[in-house]
């Protein structure tokens, strides 16, 4: 599969078992049950959905980061890995030290990289990332 | 008057299609006998001032010749079995049986009505807004039949009535009805309400209710805007000629239209505000949300189980049904579109389809067919 090419500092994460950190927003949480939206970009994201990876920040620094320094809502943190994104058909990508990392940009910013990825694809990768996070259960919660 | 009474059948009456297919007389149909009681008196009593143009009032004991009793119900569609239990008289009121004259003129004109789309001319002006009144109750689906021995069959049916309204220049007719849609404001003095319609004009009726129990339960139903959860009543309302309702005349029943758990997290999406998910993600729109339920009315009609309901980042309603081996998701978008799409597990196996206006049945179609596939 073609890969979109990364700029300078990007670094793609391996096949492994580290994961990468989402947010979820609690409206994204119906009756305890994720939406596939959680891993799938909006419009927004331009093809890249922000995370965090674990080597650098712990899920619950993630999501202190995530509310109290941005200020923005959450319900707690859930995880795919690196191994997991891969073999679903994305990856993820490492930008915090790139030469243009985000803005603003957590602490081990990684985004899941849909570039390569068309739009009905999407949907279906978003479902099976968000099964195996549910799988893996929550990483962290709000109080 | 002599004390002798005698029994017999007062015509023959049908009612036919929808609810009356089962056997039974529902008990919401004896108010229509009432009207069509109300009718024959109404246009008895003309009838008789009619012939007797010197008298002003009908004489005293004119409304005992009447007497309608409901004995029996027959078979065939649902037939009420009316008799009439009049005093044997003692020639007061020698040679014309006025209640008969009545039955008779009313089938008449039921008649000339379908056929010519004209009153008879015999027939009292004065009673045609009580004409109009008879099967208020009837659904689209149902009739009622009016015939007697050696008579010609006289039909009554919604269409029927609009022309009745239509000749007798009525600008309102009463019908009975179900409608959804949002209570948004109570009152108990006068007992009021307004109620918002579910649709895309969403346009709001003024309502009233007479029992002073159904308080409590539109109050539950309450709300403020599009956070009030939405409501299935059934109804007294008025409608003008070109079918409109203008307004609610009184509330027979109400209940939630939506289960609980359903109306619940509808509501919970309804106060999310744009910018929800930053930066700039439009929370979903009433027209969106207003749909949703029209959808999920439908999926609880057809038994399907609840889905997961989420905002869609995309700005709109994302509904999810999640099964062993595959996936169902639907998104409503503000700006009207629909996504539909189904795929497999555990293959590459997928549908996709997308309309530019929404249409619940299509939606439903491919939900059930993906489904039950």
């Amino acid at each position: 599969m073609p890969e979109a090419t990364l700029k300078p500092g990007e670094e793609a994460l391996e096949h492994s078992a580290e994961l990468i950190w989402r947010n979820v927003h609690p409206a994204w949480i119906d009756d305890g049950a994720l939406t596939s939206q959680v891993f799938r970009p909006t419009p927004k994201d331009h093809k890249k959905l922000s995370g965090a990876r674990q080597r650098m920040v712990t899920a619950s620094e993630h999501f202190k980061e995530f509310t109290k320094d941005l200020e923005l809502e959450s319900a707690g943190v859930w995880a795919i890995s690196a191994g997991e994104a891969l073999d679903s058909g994305v990856r993820g990508v490492y930008d915090a030290e790139s030469a243009t990392p985000p803005d603003p940009c957590p602490t081990g910013h990684t985004f899941i990289d849909y570039r390569e990825v068309s739009g009905s694809r999407a949907r279906k990768i978003g479902s099976a990332l968000r099964d195996l996070a549910e799988a893996r259960g929550p990483q962290h919660t709000a109080d | 008057m002599s004390d002798e009474r005698e029994d017999a059948a007062f015509g023959t009456l049908r009612l036919v299609g929808g609810r009356y297919s089962s056997f039974g007389l529902p008990v919401g149909a004896v108010a229509e006998l009432q009207r069509y009681e109300k009718l024959l008196e109404r246009v008895a009593n003309r009838l008789y001032l009619q012939e007797n143009p010197r008298r002003r009032r009908v004489p005293r004991g004119f409304g005992d010749l009447m007497d309608l009793r409901l004995v029996a119900i027959g078979e065939g569609s649902v037939v009420p079995v009316l008799s009439r239990t009049r005093p044997v008289t003692d020639g007061l009121f020698p040679s014309v049986d006025w209640y008969d004259e009545s039955r008779r003129l009313i089938n008449e004109a039921l008649r000339e009505i379908s056929d010519s789309n004209r009153v008879p001319s015999r027939f009292p002006r004065s009673a045609l807004g009580d004409l109009a009144q008879f099967g208020r109750s009837l659904r689209d689906d149902e009739r009622i039949e009016l015939s007697g021995v050696n008579e010609p069959v006289a039909v009554l049916d919604p269409g029927t009535r609009t022309r009745i309204a239509a000749l007798a220049q009525i600008d309102e007719i009463e019908i009975e009805t179900t409608v959804l849609g949002q209570i948004t404001g109570l009152r108990s003095d006068p007992q009021r309400f307004d109620l918002v319609l579910i649709g895309q004009d969403r346009y709001k009726l003024q309502g009233a209710y007479s029992d002073p129990a159904m308080w409590g339960v539109l109050r539950d139903l309450n709300g403020f805007a599009y956070t009030a959860p939405l409501s299935s009543l059934t109804v007294v309302a008025k409608q003008n000629r070109d079918g409109d309702l203008i307004a609610i005349v009184d509330v027979i029943s109400i209940e939630a239209a939506l289960p609980p758990r359903w109306a619940a997290r509808i509501a919970e999406l309804a106060q999310l505000q744009d910018g929800w998910l930053p930066p700039s993600t439009e929370a979903p729109t009433r027209g969106v949300l207003d749909v949703t339920e029209e959808l999920l009315l439908a999926c609880v009609d057809d038994n399907l189980p609840r889905p997961s309901i989420y905002p869609s980042g995309d700005g709109g309603v994302q509904l999810e049904w999640r099964a062993p081996g595959y996936n169902i998701e639907v998104e409503l978008l503000n700006d009207g579109r629909v996504e539909l799409a189904w795929f497999a597990e555990m293959s590459d196996e997928t549908e996709e389809v997308e309309y530019a206006v929404f249409d619940a049945e299509d939606i439903l179609q491919f939900i059930k067919r993906r489904m039950n596939a």
